[in-house]
């Protein structure tokens, strides 16, 4: 049999093409799962309707997996990000609207405190996104039913500032300076995951001049605190 | 009624696109090779371009460049619709002039709807 090493760099680019077709498929489920709920091809029943959009939040995470795995492995190399112009209070707004019926079907109240002024960032939209949408779906996942994710935007005089409040399960004291690395698990975790969200998330927010730091109490909930630099 | 030319090879993605653009109230027309593409737009000029990086016989770069050396087609706003998310083609997209850049699987199509709305209007 023929055995043959391939070099770091042709392993990354391996996965990338396979991550590529793979995201293929999932666009196409995101995009049909989203016009079936919406009606596009005739009314659904209720339990139609409801598996459906389970079936979409399953994709969901397969593309916020990919979208985390990648970000994680492409780490090893240089990095360079477009930077435009992000309006933050509706960006934001929009995210969170993709968790209104995960929110519901957990029995969670999701507010949002936006502000008021028009707060712009430069960054990558897409990295931005994720970023948000990861600590938004974490503070979700790890909540227990009926108490609230409260996500407010505010800011100071240099940077926009958004926190997510959770009243879940929270990190025991001495993990929390283990958060952010790569493939870290809580030990008090009864969810899936394969512990690159954070790492990723992190890497995303310092890639747009921003910093990201949790405070969690055990069994109270935590905080995770995103600033990014302001436009001005 | 305004006009978007899809470029992608995908079959499948193709026809959703398709399916959901027309019921936005858009004139849809698809190409996937530089031939197709060459006779949509010796046909008509579309308003807007949703344009996939990886194509049977031309890259999606190749596609914008010639897209924007040409003066009939130059101002047509470029949106790439692509699963590719590297910065390096980012970047490269981006600086040949794209309008926006959005990966496929991080968007609903109502998102994209949004966004040619936001570029021409509806």
């Amino acid at each position: 049999m023929e055995q043959s090493s391939n070099t770091p760099q042709e392993k990354i680019d391996f996965f990338l093409l396979t991550a590529h077709e793979l995201r293929t498929s999932l666009s196409a489920m995101k995009w049909v799962f989203k016009m079936l709920t919406d009606g596009d091809y005739g009314s659904l029943s209720p339990e139609q309707q409801s598996v459906i959009e389970q079936a979409a939040q399953a994709n969901d995470k397969m593309v916020t997996l990919l979208n985390n795995t990648m970000t994680a492995i492409k780490n090893d190399g240089v990095i360079t990000y477009a930077k435009l112009p992000v309006h933050l209070p509706f960006f934001i707004a929009e995210i969170i609207k993709e968790f209104t019926s995960e929110s519901i079907q957990k029995h969670i109240t999701l507010t949002y405190h936006q502000s008021p002024t028009p707060l712009i960032v430069m960054g990558d939209e897409a990295r931005l996104r994720i970023a948000i949408h990861n600590v938004i779906e974490n503070a979700i996942k790890y909540s227990p039913a009926n108490t609230e994710v409260n996500v407010a935007l505010t800011s100071d005089e240099h940077n926009a500032i958004l926190t997510v409040q959770d009243h879940g399960i929270g990190i025991p004291k001495d993990q929390l300076p283990h958060l952010f690395e790569r493939f870290f698990r809580a030990g008090n975790s009864t969810e899936t995951g394969t512990g690159v969200g954070l790492y990723a998330t992190k890497l995303m927010v310092e890639q747009q001049g921003g910093t990201i730091a949790m405070q969690s109490q055990e069994y109270i909930g935590s905080i995770v605190t995103i600033t990014l630099p302001l436009f001005q | 009624m305004k006009k978007i030319l899809i470029i992608e090879d995908d079959a499948f993605l193709k026809k959703i696109e398709s399916s959901k653009f027309t019921k936005s109230g858009y004139d849809v027309t698809t190409a996937m090779t530089k031939a197709d593409i060459d006779a949509s737009l010796a046909a008509s000029t579309p308003d807007i371009i949703l344009l996939d990086m990886m194509l049977p016989d031309i890259d999606g770069e190749h596609v914008l460049q010639n897209l924007k050396a040409d003066n009939k087609t130059k101002n047509i706003p470029v949106i790439v619709f692509s699963n590719l998310s590297s910065d390096a083609d980012m970047k490269k997209m981006t600086d040949a002039g794209a309008a926006a850049f959005m990966i496929k699987s991080n968007f609903t199509l109502d998102e994209v709807v949004e966004k040619i709305h936001s570029l021409i209007g509806e």
